[in-house]
């Protein structure tokens, strides 16, 4: 298990965290979804060690990251947007530095070097920045550390890196094992991140499970917006590609769009930041006191928090599985 | 590396894996360092039938030490600075004080003991090659010919290098530079202390800044300090100096190199 508590980090005088509470249960890929700026790269680094919170605490499976015990760095893998690797090759990598790790399995290793049809013979330092990704990411799952961090793990990758990627992604779930994976690119990812942590101004705004989700909501295309039911809405070239409310107890709800929909993961984010209040009712199945009236989504201001919202985040709701 | 090492607070293991890496790392700027002390010399038997660093004395193994085992002291923790690589060096399964014990290791003693074998051969080398050139040939440097100097000149590399360690642990960019610099500073610091002293015992100016034009006698400053103080206060002021420079100094660079290892963190974006 990874929890941070009461956690305060910032970079000179801006405070990046404050107070921050979250924990993460092994056998589950989370979602760390943010602004830019937001502190996602943070989080995976003050998980990691790299870090060291001002204030509050982390704990990695019983262990202080700070310390940056051998054992626990070798018990987590972390895979940064953009990897940076020695001048060798992928032989002597792996008898320079997997040695560091004894659960290091070479074969899973050769495995998935060979199915992202990485080079052997080419310096590591030579390859382009998808292939530096892939490498990372084939170190980081051949690693046998029960903590993975993948920050902005499919930026870099072509298509069938994507598809394969999610494969091994999948791959790599075990009850003992905790990912993390940092994106901006929910669409490439939301088939199996679950829940989706979404990071807003120092706090976890929402922490909220497929399940929930798609029980609560679901997207649908919608020539209008002043309709029962709407959370969130988008204008684009030829109506709103709406965020909705499924079964509002006590409230309204829109029948609009068949029943089977799920909701789009990058929807569900920009409803958190554009109007949290709204999102939380629904998930929490509550009213939606009155009718979305898309005045946060017509391009003309930015998806943001509003400032009168303010210390209502400590109260956000959160959607635990 | 198997899960018993992994649970151990320090590994040898652990370091000596560290020093491995380190060692293949530095080849090839070492193998660089040897070819320039090379092809100097090769140069200096070409024009004069002698090799200008190969006189049979120490000094072969004095540029050699000074000439790349500093340098290389200087950049040590390089990765541990970069953007990029710097995540990955802090990571690395490896405790921060088998980091820093695997560089203080790898360029205080094995850079000296290596680099005498290595200096040996190339001694060798140059005595061949003067012979061959018609010069005298025959001056090859060992260090058990004069042992006492080889030591000498290792207990102040030493020095030198744990304040580079320190300089490299310390400053992100140009650590070179800055180390020398504050070498500087600590050098002018000291001598500031040595003329507090003399001119707080009112030593004539004409003996304490030299007899001739007033120029500054840095190096002489102690010979001069016979007069008026006492043969006991100057020897004490000896051991003072020596104290700091062969005691305090490494002991404060290690114990310093370290923390700033142990502290580093990799802040270098917010996203």
């Amino acid at each position: 298990m990874v929890q941070f508590e009461g956690l305060t980090f910032g970079y000179s005088e801006k405070l990046l965290f404050q107070d921050l509470a979250l924990t993460l249960q092994p056998g589950t890929v989370y979602g760390l979804l943010g602004l830019n700026g937001a502190g996602k790269t943070s989080l995976l680094k003050l998980a990691a060690g790299a870090l060291r919170a001002q204030q509050g605490s982390i704990e990695v499976f019983g262990r202080d990251p700070a310390k940056r015990e051998a054992a626990f760095l070798a018990d987590i893998a972390f895979v940064p947007e953009d990897p940076w690797l020695p001048a060798v090759k992928p032989a002597v990598w792996l008898d320079r530095y997997s040695v560091f790790r004894p659960s290091f399995d070479r074969g899973r290793f050769q495995v998935l070097t060979q199915e992202f049809s990485l080079e052997s013979d080419k310096l590591l330092s030579k390859y382009s920045y998808g292939q530096r990704k892939k490498f990372a990411l084939a170190a980081a799952f051949a690693s046998g550390s029960r903590l993975l961090l993948l920050d902005e793990p499919t930026n870099g990758l072509d298509i069938p890196s994507k598809t394969q990627f999610r494969r091994i992604l999948a791959e790599a779930i075990e009850p003992s094992r905790v990912i993390v994976v940092s994106t901006h690119q929910v669409r490439d990812l939301e088939s199996i991140i679950d829940p989706a942590v979404i990071l807003h101004q120092g706090k976890v705004l929402f922490t909220i499970a497929s399940e929930t989700m798609n029980s609560r909501l679901y997207a649908a295309h919608l020539p209008d917006i002043d309709v029962p039911g709407v959370v969130y809405a988008e204008k684009d070239a030829v109506g709103w590609s709406a965020l909705v409310a499924r079964n509002a107890a006590g409230g309204e709800s829109l029948n609009a769009g068949p029943a089977t929909d799920a909701a789009d993961l990058e929807l569900v984010f920009n409803a958190a930041i554009a109007v949290p209040e709204r999102l939380a009712s629904a998930l929490n199945g509550e009213a939606l006191v009155s009718r979305y009236d898309g005045s946060l989504s017509d391009g003309n201001k930015q998806p943001g928090y509003d400032d009168a919202f303010g210390s209502e985040s400590r109260r956000a709701t959160e959607v635990q599985r | 590396m198997n899960t018993t090492t992994l649970k151990k607070k320090f590994s040898f293991e652990r370091v000596e894996l560290l020093l491995k890496n380190r060692a293949l790392d530095d080849l090839p700027s070492l193998l660089i360092g040897v070819g320039i002390l090379f092809g100097v010399n090769l140069l200096s038997i070409i024009g004069t039938g002698y090799a200008l660093f190969n006189r049979g004395n120490n000094q072969i193994w004095t540029v050699f030490l000074l000439g790349a085992g500093i340098v290389l002291s200087g950049y040590a923790f390089r990765e541990m600075h970069d953007e990029k690589a710097g995540l990955d060096w802090v990571l690395l399964p490896a405790t921060s004080l088998e980091k820093y014990v695997a560089a203080l290791v790898e360029y205080v003693v094995l850079y000296p003991l290596v680099g005498a074998l290595v200096v040996m051969g190339l001694s060798g080398l140059l005595s061949a090659l003067e012979l061959v050139a018609g010069g005298p040939g025959g001056r090859i440097w060992t260090p058990g010919a004069d042992f006492g100097s080889v030591m000498s000149i290792w207990g102040n590399y030493a020095i030198f290098s744990l304040w580079f360690l320190a300089g490299s642990a310390t400053f992100r960019r140009k650590p070179l530079l800055k180390s020398a610099g504050s070498l500087l500073v600590y050098v002018l610091v000291m001598t500031g202390f040595v003329f507090s002293i003399l001119l707080a015992h009112r030593i004539p100016r004409s003996v304490a800044f030299g007899s001739s034009g007033y120029s500054f006698m840095w190096n002489g400053a102690g010979r001069y300090m016979a007069w008026p103080l006492s043969g006991g206060a100057v020897a004490a002021l000896n051991i003072i100096l020596n104290v700091l420079l062969y005691g305090i100094v490494p002991i404060f660079c290690i114990g310093f190199g370290y923390l700033r290892v142990a502290e580093k963190e990799v802040r270098d974006e917010v996203q």
